[in-house]
């Protein structure tokens, strides 16, 4: 997930070998919940806490790295996760996923339900595919606690579908706290964490940029967008998976909304107190978007944007050097789904193929995505490592290659 | 419950002895019996030598499933003196099946029961705790000591009057009822209808409290809990009608007494009426001149008319405030802005926060 100008990463080794030495050992490592997780080049690990509004950073560079970083293939993960845990897997639920820069440890932030109490942890698979609980207090931590952290009680309203009622899950999401959406995404780059939430008493979508090692210093601005699809401005919403690259020649934010715009942002203008009105880029259309991951296919810097209900998308990230900005003018009013003759608008990538839903994504080397899919046929949630350019099983396939046949006449 | 579990663990069958006898590596197994227990086996003469990995490990599920190709519990080993012991990293589940595998081979699975003696659920308290109370009296609390079945209320509280007549209409009767978070505390909104004067309620019904009058808070027995099939016993808090409180608070009135540098003696503020109980609580706080809260413990006592604060930490700073938010209202529903039954546009303007400065000596 990082940006790869030669210059960008220059200043990221300078900052980052200046961080192993300064990180203080946090003695009460009280975490509470285990969500959004980001790596740094040289192994320190973020854990994002959205029940106590702070950000943890572990040591993590006393590592080895494999003579090569091999796949890792985990069928039912869930459940063997869920084992470690001592729980069924009706009890786990899986908040994020990274891997480690060094060792290419594969690691999963999980919250475990038990005995009336939830509890949080952060599980390592190994190279060899072992899996153990991460002993977190071993290794030297700094917390950060965040600035205009959003109240703990107020809950979403819920919804039903056009004139259709709601069902109980949609009732449900009544009982979802708004804080849950306070850390949805981390970036490091240059020696600072950015952060996207929501924050402040009325749920403002923000960015924060917070320097590392954490000195208590830290910036907050509001960030607006125009929604091509729901023709309208947003200001509450989330950016819900981010990167940052060096486009148009100055280091920016790319960042992907639910339903499903993608916009622009300068690092320069994310300055504490500010309103930011990003640029939008591009609008698929309906859906939400869970991670996006940088990566270099065919020798070009590259963006894979998985969500939950889109095919993946491949964007190259030289494709949105000067890309136009839309605006409310450039359309007629009213809302746009994907059916829309107008949608997509602005698309530069491609939607590619992708066999059951991938709910976590991350680059495992230089060559593999590691991927927690649910299969699409059984509900089996599996860590699957594939190659980038193709990164799929093809187990539910069936083609013209799978007939003996095709192979006799060869 | 804690003492019932001991005396079962003494006697228990939970002790589970193995012969291996091709092996010769008997030993005995110790099962958890709650789920913050150790899993420990004490191993017979001739196995001494093996990893505590090889003596037991713990899977979920039950021992006809395990264990090929499952991982085990995570959790930390101890060996001593021939007897190895496995802590879990998080605690064992009530209900769920575990396995124990002993010595490489020996499956014996093990479930902790959901523990279904819990104390039947009581009422703790009834607030105000005073026994004389105003007659325009706005709020009533009753707080259990486990959460509670909802949509209850009327079914099992009552006002009743000294002759025994209960009057159905004294509450304010909501499609909610007004509980908090964990459902262990129901607030009884007394119909403000039946309190202001001259509204329809009031002329037609009359108030619901006559001063000098005594009356009794009923709650019936069989209230059930949320959890389960246990039951509340009754409870009945009686009390007699005084005099309406119909003033603004003001912290003119109260008096407040001040430790010693130095010390964890309390702050006391002695006020001039109760004041609601729950509003008290989180309304006021000492904070240092800078707003950094004091952190201490708050408590009521004398029928919530003495407030008192101890520090968690010894009083340092000379210089503390007590700050008090302007809309804390006393039993009757008045705060430091308005009373409740006022005449309109009579509001007397006020700061969202009231601030005593306070002046500690030294000791």
């Amino acid at each position: 997930m990082k940006s790869v100008t030669l210059a960008v990463q220059a200043a990221l080794l300078a900052a980052t070998s200046l961080a192993g030495a300064a990180v203080a050992q946090d003695t009460n490592l009280d975490l509470q919940f285990a969500g959004a997780l980001e790596f740094t080049d040289d192994g320190t690990l973020f854990v994002g806490d959205n029940y106590q509004g702070a950000i943890y950073a572990f040591d993590m560079s006393d590592a080895v790295a494999p003579a090569q970083v091999a796949p890792v293939n985990i069928g039912d993960i869930d459940v063997k996760i869920a084992d470690v845990l001592g729980v069924p897997k009706s009890a786990l639920a899986i908040n994020d996923m990274a891997v480690h820069p060094i060792s290419a440890e594969i690691l999963v932030s999980v919250t475990r339900i038990g005995n009336f109490e939830s509890a949080p942890a952060v599980v390592s698979i190994n190279q060899g595919g072992a899996i153990s609980i991460l002993d977190l207090a071993s290794f030297a931590s700094q917390k950060q606690m965040l600035d205009h952290f959003p109240d703990q009680e107020t809950t979403f309203r819920p919804r039903g579908l056009g004139q259709m009622p709601p069902l109980v899950r949609d009732e449900a999401k009544g009982n979802i706290k708004l804080a849950s959406l306070a850390i949805m995404d981390m970036e490091f780059h240059g020696g600072e964490l950015f952060v996207s939430g929501v924050a402040f008493d009325n749920f403002l979508s923000t960015l924060r940029r917070i320097s590392y090692p954490f000195d208590g210093t830290q910036e907050a601005a509001n960030v607006e967008m125009y929604h091509i699809s729901h023709d309208q401005y947003e200001t509450r919403a989330p950016i819900r998976a981010m990167s940052i690259h060096e486009i148009d020649g100055k280091p920016q934010l790319v960042a992907a909304y639910t339903c499903s715009p993608i916009v622009l942002i300068d690092l320069e203008e994310i300055v504490d107190g500010a309103k930011i009105s990003a640029r939008t880029l591009m609008d698929y259309g309906n859906g939400q978007p869970l991670d996006m991951v940088s990566y270099t296919l065919n020798g070009e810097e590259t963006l894979f944007l998985t969500s939950n209900s889109r095919s993946p998308h491949v964007i190259p990230v030289a494709s949105l050097n000067g890309a136009k900005a839309y605006m409310p003018e450039d359309f007629p009013r009213g809302g746009k789904s994907d059916l829309s003759p107008m949608m997509p608008v602005g698309d530069t990538g491609k939607a590619v193929m992708f066999d059951g839903m991938s709910m976590h994504i991350a680059p495992l080397g230089e060559n593999l995505f590691v991927s927690l899919t649910r299969d699409m046929y059984t509900g089996s949630l599996n860590m699957d490592s594939n190659f980038n350019g193709f990164p799929n099983r093809l187990h539910n396939l069936v083609a013209e290659f799978d007939f003996p046949q095709y192979w006799a006449d060869k | 419950m804690r003492l019932l579990k001991e005396s079962l663990f003494a006697l228990a069958c939970w002790t589970v002895f193995l012969a291996s006898p091709a092996l010769a590596t008997g030993g005995q197994l110790n099962l958890p019996i709650t789920t913050s227990d150790r899993v420990s086996f004490v191993l017979g003469e001739r196995s001494h030598d093996l990893s505590p990995q090889a003596v037991l490990q713990v899977y979920v599920g039950a021992s006809s499933l395990c264990c090929d190709d499952k991982t085990p519990m995570s959790g930390t080993y101890g060996s001593e003196d021939g007897v190895v012991t496995f802590e879990p990293s998080f605690e064992f589940l009530e209900g769920q099946p575990y396995t124990v595998k002993t010595l490489g081979r020996e499956m014996t699975e093990f479930v902790i029961a959901p523990d279904h003696t819990p104390n039947p659920p009581e009422i703790l308290a009834i607030y105000p705790s005073g026994d004389m109370i105003p007659e325009n009296t706005l709020r009533f609390y009753v707080q259990f000591s486990a959460p509670m079945a909802p949509h209850l209320s009327e079914k099992f509280i009552a006002l009743v009057g000294a002759d025994g007549t209960p009057d159905h209409e004294a509450f304010m009767s909501f499609k909610q009822e007004l509980w908090n978070a964990d459902r262990t505390r129901l607030t009884l909104l007394m119909d403000p209808g039946r309190i202001k004067r001259g509204v329809a309620q009031n002329v037609r019904l009359g108030p619901a409290l006559i001063q000098t009058e005594s009356y009794s808070l009923m709650v019936k027995e069989g209230w059930p809990s949320a959890r389960g099939p246990m039951n509340a016993s009754g409870f009945e808090k009686t009390f007699t009608a005084t005099l309406p409180l119909r003033t603004r608070p003001t912290v003119d009135a109260w008096d407040v007494a001040l430790p010693g540098r130095g010390t964890l003696d309390p702050i006391s503020v002695t006020f001039d009426r109760s004041f609601d109980r729950f509003q008290t609580l989180r309304s006021i706080s000492v904070k240092l001149p800078d707003g950094t809260p004091v952190e201490g413990e708050a408590m009521l006592e004398k029928s919530e008319t003495v407030w008192r604060f101890v520090p968690d930490q010894a009083w340092d700073a000379a210089a503390l405030e007590l700050v008090v938010d302007s809309r804390l209202e006393d039993v009757a529903g008045n705060n430091f802005r308005e009373t409740l039954d006022h005449t309109v546009g009579t509001d007397t303007p006020m700061p969202a926060h009231i601030v005593i400065p306070l002046l500690l000596d030294e000791q």
